[in-house]
Order: structure tokens, then C-alpha cells, then sequence
């Protein structure tokens, strides 16, 4: 690892990102970890921090958000700079079971996997080693 | 630790150097003692040489250390408190007190140091007796070196004491802390011993299983597992021995609770077996009986409603039967999970049940269902008689089924429903649902379940319905091809012309006729005239035009030339089509190919013998020729006519131009060749004879076939000469009567029916120029020149012209006044008949006034008579002759010297009419003329008939004093008619009379041969009338004679006769009576052989009425118009379909009868058609009949036919059927929205749950996190709860459809939904206005509209704008048949164009900070309104209020 890995979480339910941050401290210890229950609020959290400098970060992304779905999250996303973009691994994280969710999130080129809720430990191990593997 | 412990004790003989750096590595605090921190020594001495020697030892081995040396006990004590030693060390023996002692008070103090006895001698005893009192270590003084390193190993010692004792310490915090959790966790832990024997559980297990640790710990947990889960349960054990140190999570079984319920419970088993520590399997386990329930719940709804989606798709794309069931049975083993499933149908008459579709069943028990008695107690007995499904929930304890029993048992079946199948509302079989466990169909499966064979029996019902109405399309195509059959059958075509577009229609078989095809159908005139063959163009062509402005019906013979040259001949028939005006629109035609017919005809005329018979049996010659005008056959006649006409001999073999003048061979060239392509040619030409007498013969030369091909030439020849000579007669006596008419005084002259003058003789002309000096001219009005001159006569002379108008002669007398003279004038005015019409009048006008002034002048005027052509004779009212002019004496024979004196009966009456002569007079005597015909005889006794009118003559009283009478000789009128007889033969119209006075009756020969009598065939009544069919025909002609001779009624019948030969032919008879002095003296007409055109238009008639048979028969309403939307055909299914009997639309105007109709689908389809000329089918409603047509309208040429069919049940069938597959698809969306939800509302809180409990299982959460995943767990819990009961309310939605209606007043609801939420309404200041004038209460469900209400107004009030107030305005209004209720407010608004098609979704929400939110409001308003068959409409706009409209329909409200 160059640059410790950071993690931004994105659903409107705090139980979840409650879950996820403990479970990313489980597997990869003390990490920068930030939460949003509104989309639009991550996304501008995104544009902000990221478009000078490097920081790889898994992002964990719900689908069914009132405001913003994933889907238009992801819409917006794909718009920013590609220096942005690429600092990003996206994987969707939902609770849904339909399989037009699974293949769409797939589809798109900028989610890295699909997640079914809830996240645990060895999921997050995992995404890490992947991601130790790529960089 | 132990391995550091053996290290220093093998180093212990090492140096203090190495001491203080390899003795001491592990805890950090002993190293803090030596290097950082001096050692703290308390010294118990009293000789102070000690202390330094210790010191001095000590400094040596490097210590650093703090020194405190006290001798006395009350030092000793200060220092213990106050110096806070690490370590002790005392001298045994000081002078106040002794070491005993100071341990005793050391030991006082609990401090936890080592305490060293250093001592200069010391026996053994007194050495273990203080180490047992609690001293460390003991030292002798001399020898001082093995101080440090007991004092570095009693440190050593202590340290680790006090952290065994601090870790100990720990430890039973932890182990408090442990308890509490499992205590008070939601899961309880048990400890098994290797054989599964609880050694420890923990309390909590009591809130889960009701049993208290105690009884617990006597029990063995495979004995309280339920006993389907026991062998699951082992197989985990098992997993758990093979798989020590790792936790087997998520086994979920039943355990029975002390209470005597099985809970759910689920275990993470771990085996530490090996663990000294715990040396047990740790059993966590926990309640999930609530989630299970929940699960099993969802799995169940599930499994149902993927049954029923399944089975309805089915029925909705199944187009048989078959198809149904086997998928049916499919499904529920797939879908509905059942063991197994089969259709068996009733044969109820035998009582037997057969199983036709089956899954799961398995051949082996297939044999079993096949024609089965059922029982009369067993299920299929109960479905069948009962009409409801069966349900057996426990077969082994069912006295019902107890036959069953076994079988059920040994292939694991525990329950069992039966379900009805209907076709058109009988029970015809059963749908068999077999699953395996007991208790398996609950209320709410069994209710979905019959629902499905409801279903399924509605397909049946449907799929029925198909087949009867493929069965009625084909028989209706059968029908009209038997039409068509019928016209090939008959080579009978049938076409239509319409005279405006000038286009004809063809039938099929008029298209074979003409050898068209069936893309020819319709076809110009021009083009359908080109196929007339051209000879008979100019005769077709006339017919037409008769046909279109004579409009009669018309017959006729023609050719036709295919475009292969095939001549065709035809017999046509055609009748006029008018429009409601009675104008031509059009023409009707039939045609029969008669070319066969025709050949045969021909055939016949070739055979020998006939040819013979007419040879001989005529007056015409006859001479057949082959094509080069050889003589090949004649008949005597002809060789007669040649040899006069010619002098030459006829014999076969001879040339026909052998016996044609030089000077006409190029002519007869000619005919010839003309005769031989098929023309007939017919001239007149004179010859004359060798005696000088001119002949006139009529020639006739016909082509001959043979096979269809002309061979030859067949030439008929009849003399003519007489016919000649009696026009050449007629053409003198016309001239004749001219003469005498110019010549006459009397004005003679002729008015047309509008009393217009036709002719007038020259008399008249002068007398009316000299007299009025008015010009006559034909055409000039009499009763203008009355108006002029004779104003006050007018009335008097139109009654009379009028009379005679009406049939009557009428003679009369008139007396003028004019320049002072009174003349007297005689009128006789005679109507004119033509074809038994009076057609006009003609008048005989001469002046009497001479005759009435003097005798004399009557002599004057008898010079006058003398003048004239015809026999003028008076006589005396005794018959005395006094007057007899020059005519008469040419006439009669007798001079006016014999004549004068006799009476006339002995002059001119014969014999025979001297009778009838007497009886005239008598008439004249009586005033009365009489003119007629008669027979008279000459002087010389020849008898002869004679034109008579005789008038009464009056003396100056007015009386009768003698008779004039007027007579010509009209012998050559005789030989005329007799003539115009043999007209009539040629023609074949017989002629017939009867003497009604004499009952004696007359045929002519034709009328003979036309009835099939010899022609010595003496007629009389009887026999005759005999001659006719007895029934309609016999009885026709009696009447019609009857009526004839006693009312003078005319008649014209066709009727049947059968021969004597017994041959049976259909003649053509008319008749007039003649009446004199209003008594028939006779009755006469003519009569024809019609049989063969007759024949022919009674097979035209009968295949019309054929036609009409199908088309009154068919199960359709048919009807036709023409182009002017006249109906001109309306069958009977119409009258009954439509409503509308026959009288009171044929002849009409369709849309005068069907008024209103301009915007209907009918009336623009009919146009549609007509304009396009194509086949248009359509369906339209029609209100007034509340009923479906499916609609065919074929365009012609003349109009539109239209076909109507009653679909009002199909369509309704129809309806339902896309009403089922609307709930279909909406439930379809229910199933999509549940999957929706399961996979994300239900699932997420479970994930939560799950991610929740892990956490707290594996994590040492700090507190702060701890509570916060507790909260979250509690609170994930509850939102999981809530999408239970939500989808409980859905469901519920959804089956509460039956609820009973009820009348709601609006305010009333809005006044009870305010006082619910008066507090939310008053913390938003929030106004509610509402406006229910319109409409003020409807017929609704209550608790549907209230939900709609509070639904739709909480959201207002919940999605207000933070800056102003919320208004909420409600109204209802009248629209359309709708009532339209509308909720509008001034809230946040929704983006529709963002998120319109998700506004009534379930679960979706469009406000983040709005945490109240949760989905479920719009999706139940909209489904209530639906299920009210209601409709939801929304429009907002961000930040600008949203208004929600609701339209029910009236007529649901009238329900």
C-alpha cells in the first residue's frame, strides 16, 4: 500500500453506515471513513477533495435513496473530471435482491462490483486484497 | 513468562550486570525499578557496620537505591507508612523489638512487598517458622552475595503476584461484565459437554425458552428439539465435533418451549472442547420464531401469488383446453410447490371420474384415477354435489377419507384440496392439489386457490365460446358458398349496373359466363358491351335503353363473344332499379347461358325425322345447302315456289346460284357470306310468275350448326303475296275515309285526352274561320274557343267530353241561337280506344237545322247521303223503308224504287239476324243508337257483315218517328283481320273467343298446337277450363272469365295447363269482354306458349329465392342499400337485431329511420367503405339496443350491403376477459412491487440486522458504539415490523374489495379527519377549505375514501412549505357522467417531470428531509380509488402546490 485506502459510504440509512464504518475498521484498521446520507451532499463532498491530489477510495454506494437513487448518484458522477473518477472504485451496496439491480449496477463502467447488504468484515478484506493486487 | 522464569534461575550465578539486563526483560515496570526509578529499601538494623555492609553489597550489584535504616519499632512503623518501601529487609534480633514482631506489624500494614530476614544465625526450625509466617526470603549475614539476587527474585515474585492479582481482577470484571450480556442479551449461550450435556447456560436462556438454568441443565437438548428438525440437528452437531475452534452459524431448528410451544431458534454453535479454558461447546443461541413466521409468511405469499400469475398467464395465452390443464398441473408443482397435482373430468351419468392432465402423479397411480367410481362421501362426490372446493387439512384423521389413509401415507401426502372446474356453469371435472404437509391450505391459500380454479374455469368458459363461434363463421361460409354453388349450377349470373358511375358488378358464375376473372369483378359498360357479339350489339343496346326509360322488366336472347371467340348465347333478364323517386338508379340482370341448351335445340332441329315433319307440315319451303350453297335437302314446297318463280327443277345436288338472276349473284354472294359467320338474313322479294302474277315471298336464310360450327345454309321461303295485297288495301281504304271525311259537311274531328284538337276535317276548319274567324290548328284547346265564344257553356260541354272520355258514346241533338236563326246541330262523340285506353276523342258534328225546318230539305239532304260511300237507309218506327241512297243500292243490291215501301227485315236482314235486327229497333224506339257490326244479305241472298249506325229519328215533338241507319260494306276489313290473324300465328299468339250468348268458343290453330289438342279439336268451356292445372291455375281462369263477363274486368294470367299427352307447360292468357247494352255479349283474347321463358324465370326466381332463403335464414341481420342510402333489402334476423320491422324501413332513407347517427362508428365505416370500395368490419355499440354488432359492409356498385352480428355477449365476454387481464397486470405490478419491497424494504432492515448482530457477536465495541448498534438493532427491528404490517394492509387492500357500500357525506368525513388530526392542522396553522355543492355524497366504500382523504391531506400538511401556512382546498364537481373530487394545496410540490411516474409507487418517497415519509400513503390512496374503479390524476409543480384529482364514475354510484 502507497497511500492508505479511504472509504466513503453513501445511503440515507445510518444503520448501514454505522455497519459499514465498523466493519471497514474491522478490516483495515484505522481508515479515513466518510458518510453521506444525501447523495448530492457526497458527491459535492467529491468534487471538492478530490480534484487536486490522489486518494484511492473504495466508495460504497445504496441504490434506493429518496432524493437521488444510485443510479442518477452514478449519472453525476460519471460527468466529473477522469482525474476524479479514477481515484474512485465503486461498488454498489444494496439490499435489493432483483437481478435487473445486480446486472445494471454491473453494466455500468464505474462500479467495480455489486454488494448485497450487509456489508461484513471479509467483504471488505477482500475488496482491500483486490485492491492491493491492482495497485 | 515460564520460559524467563528457568532463564534467570540458570543465571542466577551470573554477574549483577548481567542481572540487571538479562534477568529482568519482560515487564517494563521492573526495568522502570532498576534503571529508571532507585529501589526503595526500608532496613530493619540496628548495627549500623550491617547496614553499610548490606549497602555496600547492594551498591555492588549495581542497585540504585534509596536507603531508609530504622532500629526501633516505632520507626519501623513511620517508615512503613510514609517511606513506601519497595522492599524490607530486617534484622532478626534488635534490641527493642524482633523480626517477628516487624513481619507481624509489616504484615498489619497489607502491603504487597517482599519482607527479607537477614540474620547473622539462625537455627532451621526458627528459618522455616518465618518463611511460613510470611517473610520472602531469609539471608545469613555472612553471606551477603546472595542478597541482590534475592532481592531482584522476591521483586520479581511480587510483581508478578500483583499482576496476576490485577489481571484477576480483570478478569472478574470481565466475567461480570459477560454475565450481564448473556444475561441480558437477546441470545442465551450454553455450554455442552462432549455428549451434548448442558454443563452451563447462561439465565437469558429462561426469557427464550421458559426453563429456568437448574431444570435446564437436567435436560437433553435433542430431547426438546422438535422432532422433524432432530436428524438436522445431529448433522450440525456432527459438522461441530469435525470442526473444533470454528463457529457453525445460522442453524435454525425447533426447540419446545417450556410452555409447550415450539420456538424458532437459531444457533452459532462453536466447538471448544479443546479450550482447557472452557473445554465445552458453546451454544449461542437465539429467538427468531417472529422473523420466521415473517419469512415463512412472504415465502408462502410468494409461492401463491407465482401460482396464480403463472396459471392466469396461461389462461391468458392457452387457445385449448388441453393446454390449460397440463400447464395448470405443471404450475402448481413448480410454482404452487405442491406434491402433486391432476385434472380429472365427471362422467356423472356413470359416476366415474377420469384423470385427464396430471403432474407428480406418477404413471403407477395414474391407472388409479382412471375411470374411478366416486364415492358417494368422498371428495370428488362432495365438490361435485355441493359446488364448493374440499379441503382435507389432515388426511390420516379424516373419517372422510379414511379409504385413503395408507395410500396418503406411504407417498407423503398430508393434505388435500379438491377444486370445482366449470364449463358454462357445470361442474365438468376437479382440479386435485395434493401437498405433502398436514395443515398446509389455510383460509387465505384456499381462498386464492379457488380464485385460480375459478380462473381457470372462466378460460374453459371462453375457450368454449371460441369454438361455438368458429363453428358459426363456418357454417355462414358454407352458406354462401352454396349460393354460389347454386348460380354454377344453374349457369344462372347475376349482375348489377349502376347508371351513375356506369360500372357493373358481376357475380361468380356471370364472371364464368363471360369468362372473366375474379379481379374482373367489376366492369365498366363499355367494356361489358365489348363481349356482346357485335350482330346482336345494336338489339342489346336497344333493349338497355328500353330497359332504363321504358323501365320494364325485359327478357331477351343475345350472344356474347368471349375473348377466346367462344360465342356464348344467353338468355337475359333484366329489371329496372329505381330510387325512392322512382327514378332508374340502376339495372338488375340475370343471365343464363343457354349455349348448351341452344346446341341441343340445334341438335334437334338436325335430326331427320323432325326435319321431315317440318317439312312436309309447312307452307314455307324450305332448302338446306352445305357452306358452298349446295342443295343438300328441300321440301316439296320449295321445289314448288322454285319452279313458279324460276321455271327451273330443284334436286340435291345442284347450286342455289343456279337459280339466282345473273344480275343478283354478287348480292347473293354476300348473303351468303354473311349467313355463314353466323348472321340470319331476311328479305321480302317479288317474282313474277309466268302468268304475269306478281308473288311476294319473304326469304329467311339461317346459318346451320352442327357441333357449334356453321356446315351449311337453311333458306325459308313463305309466299307473302296476300299480306301484301291487304296493306296495299288498307292503303286505299285509309285514302278512302280521307276522301270522305273532306268531303263531308259535318265537321269531323279528333281531341286528345286534353281536349286538344289532333285532326279536323277541312269543314270544320272553314266553318269555325268563316263564323268566329278563328284559325284551327292541331293542338288548339276546345275549351278555349268555348270560354271565348260560349262563355256560359263551358261547364256543359267539359261534362260532356269528360263523359266521353270515360268510355261512353255520346250522341246528341243541339239547338244555337245565332244571327237570329235558330240552327240545329248533331254531335256524336266516340272515344278513341288504344290498348284499352280511351286515348282521345273523335267527333261527328253536323247541322240539322235544315232537316228540322222542312221536309223538303230532307230530300235535299237524302241527294246529299246519296253523295257518300256508305248506305244511308230510314225506315218508319214499323221498319218501312223511306230513304234509301245511291250506296245502299250498291251495297244491297236493291234500287231505291224496289226499297222504298218494304220493310227493311225483308230486305237486308238474313236469316240468321232477323231476330237480333227486331230487337235493335225495339232499342232505337226507345231513343237509344246502336252501331256495331252486323251481318246483312245482298238482293241475291249472299250474306256479308256491314259496319252499322243507327240513330232514332225525332219529329218535331221530340218523338221517335223512324229510324237512320249508316252502313258499310266491311268485307276487306274482314279479310283484314283475318290477316292480322295469320300476324298473330307467325308470332304464335293464339286467338280465342267467346260467344257468351251462344256459351260456344272459338280457338284459333295456334291457340290449338300452344294447348296441345289436334287441330280437329272441337273447344267447348268445360272441357277447356278442364285443360288447366287444377288448383291455382284451374281456379285463375274460371274466376277471371267469371269476372270478365259479368263486371267487364280484362285479364292477363300465366298459368299452367297439362296437354292431353300429359305434358304440363305454362301458357300466357288474356281476355276482354265486349259489352253491349251493358250486358257481355262476348269475350276474346289471345294466348301463348310461354312455358320455356316461363320455365327459365321460375328457376330465376326459385335461386332467388334460394338466395333470399339464406339470406332471411342466416343467423345475421343483413341489409342492402343503394347508393342513396335507400334500403332496399332487410332481412328478418335484421328486423329482430335492429329492432326495426321491414314496413318501416324498405324504400326508406337509412339514416331518416336511423336519425342522429352522423357521429356514429356505423355511419362513418358505411361511408369509409363506400368511399374507399372496399370490405370494412367493424364493431360499434349501439345505446339505444345496449348491444355489440360486429359489422361487415360490402361497397357494390349499386349501394352497400351490410352484415350484422350480434357480439354483445362475446364482446362482453371479451370485456371481462380484458378486464381479468387488466387486474391480471395490476396484479402483475402488486407482485413487482412486493418483490420491490422484499428485496429492498424488508431486506434492508434484515441486513441490518444481521450486519448488527455480527457485530455485536464478534466486536469489542467500545460502549459509546455498543449502544449505538443496540439502538440501530432496536430500531431496524421496528422498521421491519412496520413493512410487515404495511404489506398486511396492502394485502388486505387488495381482498376487501366485498366490503359493503355505503352513502358518505363529504363534509361529514372531512369534519371527523380534522377532529383526528386537529392538533397537526393547528401546530401548521394550516386552513382547510372545502366546496361539496356540486356533489355532496356518493356511494362509496367509507373506510376506502376516508384512508383517501386522510392520506392525501396529512401528505399535504406533511410536504407544507416552511414559509407560508398550508391551504388545502377541497371540491367536488359534476363532469361528464364522472365526479370529480379534487384536493389542492400550496405545498413543496413534486418535479413531475422528474419523478411523475413514481408519484403512487410503494415505498417511494421525494422528500429526504421529511423523515415521516415513508411511501405508503399515494400507493394505498391509489389503489383504493382503483379498487372503487376510480382514477387518481396529479399535477404539481416544485415549491407550487400539487392538486390531486379523483374521478369515479356515475354509474358505479348507481350500483
Amino acid at each position: 500500500m502507497k497511500t492508505p485506502i479511504r472509504f466513503i459510504i453513501i445511503d440515507d440509512d445510518s444503520t448501514n453506515n454505522l455497519l459499514c464504518g465498523i466493519m471497514i475498521e474491522a478490516a483495515a484498521g484505522e481508515s479515513r471513513i466518510d458518510d453521506f446520507r444525501h447523495p448530492e451532499k457526497g458527491l459535492e463532498y467529491i468534487k471538492e477533495q478530490y480534484s487536486s491530489g490522489t486518494h484511492p477510495t473504495i466508495l460504497f454506494l445504496d441504490i434506493n435513496m429518496p432524493t437521488c437513487s444510485g443510479w442518477e448518484f452514478l449519472d453525476l458522477f460519471e460527468k466529473l473530471d477522469e482525474k476524479i473518477k479514477d481515484q474512485f472504485k465503486i461498488y454498489m451496496l444494496s439490499s435489493s435482491l432483483n437481478p435487473g439491480d445486480q446486472q445494471r449496477a454491473l453494466e455500468n463502467e464505474n462500479v467495480v462490483d455489486y454488494l448485497e447488504k450487509p456489508l461484513s468484515e471479509s467483504t471488505v478484506l477482500s475488496i482491500l486484497n483486490s485492491q492491493n493486487g491492482l495497485t | 513468562m515460564i520460559e524467563n522464569d528457568a532463564n534467570s534461575e540458570n543465571d542466577l550465578s551470573a554477574t549483577a550486570e548481567k542481572l540487571v539486563y538479562n534477568v529482568i526483560p519482560g515487564p517494563a515496570a521492573s526495568k522502570d525499578l532498576i534503571t529508571t526509578k532507585a529501589l526503595r529499601i526500608l532496613h530493619l538494623e540496628d548495627l549500623p557496620a550491617d547496614a553499610l555492609l548490606v549497602a555496600k553489597a547492594l551498591k555492588k550489584a549495581g542497585f540504585v537505591f534509596e536507603e531508609l535504616v530504622v532500629e526501633t519499632r516505632e520507626r519501623f512503623i513511620d517508615a512503613l507508612k510514609n517511606f513506601s518501601p519497595d522492599v524490607i529487609l530486617a534484622d532478626h534480633s534488635l534490641p527493642s523489638f524482633n523480626s517477628a514482631e516487624a513481619l507481624e506489624i509489616f504484615q498489619g500494614t497489607g502491603l504487597k512487598i517482599p519482607f527479607i530476614l537477614l540474620t547473622a544465625a539462625m537455627s532451621e526450625e526458627f528459618a522455616v517458622g518465618i518463611l511460613r509466617k510470611g517473610a520472602e526470603d531469609y539471608i545469613l549475614k555472612d553471606r551477603l552475595n546472595r542478597l541482590p539476587n534475592a532481592i531482584l527474585s522476591a521483586l520479581e515474585k511480587f510483581r508478578l503476584q500483583k499482576e496476576r492479582q490485577e489481571y484477576l481482577n480483570e478478569l472478574i470484571i470481565r466475567e461480570k461484565r459477560f454475565h450481564a450480556l448473556v444475561d441480558n442479551g437477546a441470545d442465551a449461550v450454553a455450554i455442552l459437554d462432549a455428549k451434548g450435556r448442558p454443563v452451563y447456560v447462561s439465565s437469558s436462556v429462561k426469557r427464550i425458552l421458559g426453563y429456568t438454568e437448574e431444570e435446564l441443565m437436567n435436560i437433553d437438548l435433542f430431547t426438546i428439539s422438535h422432532p422433524d428438525d432432530t436428524a438436522a440437528l445431529g448433522d450440525v452437531m456432527q459438522q461441530v465435533m469435525a470442526n473444533p475452534g470454528i463457529a457453525i452459524t445460522g442453524h435454525t431448528g425447533r426447540m419446545l418451549h417450556k410452555d409447550g410451544s415450539w420456538r424458532w431458534i437459531e444457533a452459532t454453535v462453536t466447538n471448544l472442547l479443546h479450550d482447557p479454558a472452557i473445554n465445552g461447546i458453546v451454544d449461542n443461541f437465539r429467538d427468531v420464531t417472529e422473523r420466521k413466521i415473517a419469512e415463512e409468511k412472504i415465502i408462502h405469499a410468494n409461492r401463491l401469488y407465482a401460482f396464480i400469475s403463472q396459471v392466469n398467464q396461461t389462461i391468458v395465452y392457452s387457445r385449448d383446453e388441453k393446454t390449460v390443464f397440463k400447464d395448470a398441473c405443471e404450475i402448481a408443482i413448480v410454482y404452487g410447490k405442491f406434491k402433486a397435482a391432476w385434472i380429472g373430468m365427471f362422467n356423472t351419468e356413470k359416476q366415474l371420474i377420469s384423470l385427464v392432465e396430471s403432474c407428480g402423479v406418477g404413471p403407477r397411480y395414474n391407472a388409479l384415477f382412471t375411470n374411478v367410481h366416486y364415492g358417494k362421501d368422498g371428495p370428488q362426490y362432495c365438490v361435485l354435489k355441493n359446488e364448493i372446493s374440499f379441503v382435507s387439512n389432515d388426511i390420516q384423521n379424516d373419517q372422510q377419507l379414511s379409504d385413503w389413509k395408507k395410500l396418503a401415507a406411504s407417498v407423503g401426502i398430508g393434505s388435500i384440496m379438491v377444486l370445482p372446474i366449470k364449463k358454462l356453469g357445470v361442474i365438468i371435472g376437479t382440479f386435485n392439489l395434493y401437498a405433502t404437509e398436514a395443515g398446509f391450505f389455510n383460509s387465505k391459500e384456499i381462498s386464492l386457490l379457488e380464485e385460480t380454479a375459478r380462473n381457470i374455469s372462466f378460460a374453459l368458459d371462453i375457450l368454449e365460446k371460441e369454438r361455438y363461434k368458429l363453428l358459426a363463421d363456418e357454417k355462414l361460409a358454407i352458406s354462401e358458398l352454396s349460393l354460389k354453388q347454386a348460380q354454377a349450377i344453374a349457369h344462372l349470373g347475376s349482375w348489377e349496373l349502376n347508371y351513375s358511375t356506369g360500372m357493373a358488378t358481376l357475380s361468380d358464375e356471370q364472371l364464368t359466363i363471360f369468362g372473366l376473372n375474379i379481379e374482373e369483378k367489376i366492369q365498366s359498360v363499355e367494356s361489358l358491351l365489348s363481349f356482346i357479339h357485335p350482330e346482336d350489339l345494336e338489339y342489346v343496346l336497344s333493349m338497355m335503353e328500353e330497359a332504363k326509360t321504358g323501365l320494364n322488366n325485359l327478357n331477351f336472347y343475345h350472344r356474347i363473344a368471349r375473348r377466346d371467340g367462344a360465342v356464348r348465347y344467353l338468355y337475359t333478364q333484366t329489371r329496372p332499379r329505381l330510387n325512392n323517386e322512382g327514378a332508374p338508379t340502376g339495372l338488375h340482370g340475370v343471365s343464363w347461358d343457354m349455349t348448351e341448351t341452344r346446341k341441343s335445340e340445334r341438335a334437334l332441329r338436325e335430326s331427320e325425322s323432325n326435319l321431315h315433319a317440318i317439312f312436309e307440315n309447312t307452307s314455307e319451303g324450305f332448302i338446306l345447302t352445305d357452306n358452298t350453297g349446295i342443295v343438300k335437302s328441300f321440301n316439296n314446297k320449295s321445289k314448288e315456289i322454285i319452279s313458279l318463280n324460276t321455271g327451273k327443277e330443284l334436286s340435291v345436288g345442284v347450286s342455289l346460284f343456279d337459280f339466282i338472276h345473273p344480275s343478283r349473284k354478287d348480292h347473293y354472294n354476300d348473303v351468303i357470306k354473311k349467313v355463314l359467320s353466323g348472321e340470319t338474313l331476311r328479305y321480302d322479294y317479288p317474282y313474277t310468275h309466268l302468268n304475269g302474277e306478281i308473288k311476294w315471298f319473304d326469304y329467311r336464310i339461317d346459318p346451320v350448326y352442327v357441333s357449334g360450327e356453321i356446315t351449311g345454309l337453311s333458306i325459308t321461303s313463305t309466299d307473302i303475296t296476300e299480306r301484301k295485297q291487304g296493306e296495299q288495301l288498307l292503303q286505299r281504304s285509309e285514302s278512302n275515309l280521307n276522301a270522305i271525311i273532306e268531303n263531308t259537311d259535318a265537321f269531323i274531328y279528333s281531341l286528345d285526352r286534353e281536349f286538344r284538337y289532333i285532326t279536323f276535317n277541312s269543314a270544320l276548319r272553314n266553318m269555325m274561320k268563316e263564323l268566329y274567324g278563328v284559325t284551327i290548328k292541331p293542338g288548339y284547346q276546345v275549351f278555349d274557343f268555348i270560354t271565348e265564344f260560349e262563355p256560359g257553356r263551358v261547364q256543359e260541354w267539359q261534362d260532356v267530353y269528360s263523359r266521353a272520355l270515360n268510355g261512353d258514346i255520346i250522341k246528341f241533338e243541339k239547338e244555337f241561337f245565332a244571327d237570329n236563326n235558330y240552327s240545329y246541330t248533331s254531335f256524336s262523340i266516340h272515344p278513341i280506344w288504344e290498348n284499352k285506353r280511351v286515348i282521345g276523342l273523335s267527333c261527328f258534328v253536323h247541322d240539322i237545322t235544315q232537316e228540322k225546318k222542312a221536309e223538303e230539305e230532307t230530300r235535299f239532304k237524302a241527294n246529299l247521303l246519296n253523295t257518300i260511300g256508305q248506305a244511308a237507309i230510314a225506315t218508319d218506327m214499323l221498319g218501312k223503308v223511306n230513304y234509301w241512297n245511291k250506296a245502299a243500292e250498291v251495297i244491297y243490291g236493291w234500287t231505291n224504287e224496289e226499297a222504298i215501301g218494304k220493310n227493311i227485315k225483308d230486305l237486308i236482314l238474313s236469316h240468321q239476324t232477323k231476330d237480333s235486327g227486331t230487337h235493335i229497333i225495339e232499342e232505337l224506339k226507345s231513343g237509344h243508337s246502336w252501331s256495331g257490326e252486323y251481318i246483312v244479305q245482298r238482293k241475291d241472298g249472299k250474306a256479308f257483315p256491314v259496319f252499322v249506325s243507327d240513330s232514332p229519328i225525332y219529329d218535331h215533338n221530340k218523338n221517335v218517328s223512324g229510324i237512320i241507319g249508316i252502313s258499310s260494306d266491311i268485307t276487306e276489313k274482314k279479310k283484314l283481320e283475318n290477316h292480322l290473324d295469320k300476324v298473330n300465328q307467325l308470332a304464335r299468339i293464339g286467338s280465342w273467343e267467346i260467344d257468351v250468348a251462344k256459351k260456344s268458343l272459338f280457338w284459333s290453330a295456334i291457340t290449338k298446337h300452344t294447348h296441345g289438342v289436334p287441330e280437329d279439336f272441337v273447344p267447348d268451356l268445360e272441357t277447356v277450363i278442364g285443360l288447366y292445372k287444377e288448383g291455382h291455375s284451374r281456379a285463375s281462369i274460371s274466376h277471371a272469365l267469371n269476372e270478365a263477363v259479368e263486371n267487364g274486368i280484362a285479364f292477363d294470367l300465366e298459368l299452367q295447363i297439362i296437354t292431353p299427352k300429359g305434358d304440363e307447360r305454362w301458357v300466357r292468357a288474356n281476355g276482354e269482354a265486349e259489352f253491349v247494352r251493358n250486358k257481355c255479349v262476348r269475350v276474346y283474347g289471345s294466348c301463348q306458349d310461354i312455358d320455356k321463358s316461363k320455365k327459365a324465370e321460375l328457376e330465376i326466381l326459385k335461386v332467388y329465392e334460394e338466395k333470399n332463403i339464406i339470406l332471411e335464414s342466416i343467423g345475421d341481420a343483413f341489409f342492402a342499400v343503394d347508393k342513396s342510402w335507400i334500403v332496399t333489402y332487410w332481412n328478418n334476423q335484421a328486423e329482430k337485431m335492429l329492432q326495426t320491422p321491414k314496413k318501416k324501413i324498405l324504400g326508406k332513407n337509412l339514416w331518416s329511420v336511423f336519425t342522429g347517427q352522423e357521429n356514429s362508428v356505423s355511419y362513418q365505416q358505411y361511408h369509409l367503405a363506400i368511399l374507399t370500395r372496399q370490405l370494412t368490419c367493424f364493431k360499434d355499440y349501439y345505446t339505444s339496443l345496449n348491444k355489440w354488432f360486429e359489422i361487415n359492409a360490402y361497397p357494390s356498385e349499386n349501394g352497400l350491403s351490410v352484415f350484422f352480428k350480434d357480439i354483445t355477449q362475446q364482446k362482453k365476454s371479451e370485456d371481462e376477459r380484458e378486464k381479468m387481464t387488466a387486474d391480471l397486470l395490476q396484479r402483475n405490478t402488486v407482485l413487482e412491487q412486493f418483490s420491490y419491497i422484499i428485496s429492498h424494504n424488508l431486506r434492508a432492515p434484515v441486513a441490518n440486522i444481521m450486519g448488527l448482530s455480527y457485530t455485536l457477536q464478534k466486536k469489542d465495541l467500545n460502549d459509546i458504539l455498543k449502544e449505538k448498534v443496540t439502538a440501530s438493532l432496536s430500531s431496524s427491528a421496528i422498521k421491519l415490523d412496520e413493512v410487515i404490517k404495511d404489506l398486511n394492509e396492502i394485502l388486505n387492500v387488495r381482498q376487501e374489495l366485498n366490503e359493503h357500500t355505503q352513502v358518505v357525506n363529504f363534509a361529514r368525513l372531512l369534519h371527523n379527519i380534522r377532529l383526528s388530526i386537529d392538533s397537526l392542522i393547528v401546530s401548521k396553522e394550516a386552513i382547510i377549505t372545502a366546496d361539496f355543492s356540486a356533489v355532496e355524497e356518493m356511494l362509496t366504500i367509507k373506510s376506502y375514501l376516508h384512508s383517501i382523504f386522510y392520506n392525501i391531506i396529512s401528505n399535504s400538511l406533511k410536504y407544507s412549505r416552511a414559509d407560508i401556512p398550508p391551504v388545502i382546498s377541497i371540491k367536488t364537481q359534476l363532469f361528464n357522467n364522472k365526479i370529480v373530487l379534487s384536493f389542492k394545496d400550496n405545498g413543496l410540490g413534486i418535479d413531475l417531470q422528474k419523478r411523475g411516474d413514481e408519484i403512487f409507487g410503494l415505498y417511494k418517497r421525494f422528500h429526504a428531509n421529511k423523515a415521516e415519509g415513508k411511501g405508503m400513503g399515494l400507493y394505498m390512496v391509489k389503489a383504493q380509488v382503483e379498487m372503487m374503479g376510480g382514477k387518481i390524476s396529479v399535477s404539481s409543480e416544485v415549491n407550487n402546490g400539487t392538486e390531486f384529482k379523483i374521478d369515479f364514475e356515475i354509474r358505479q354510484q348507481q350500483l
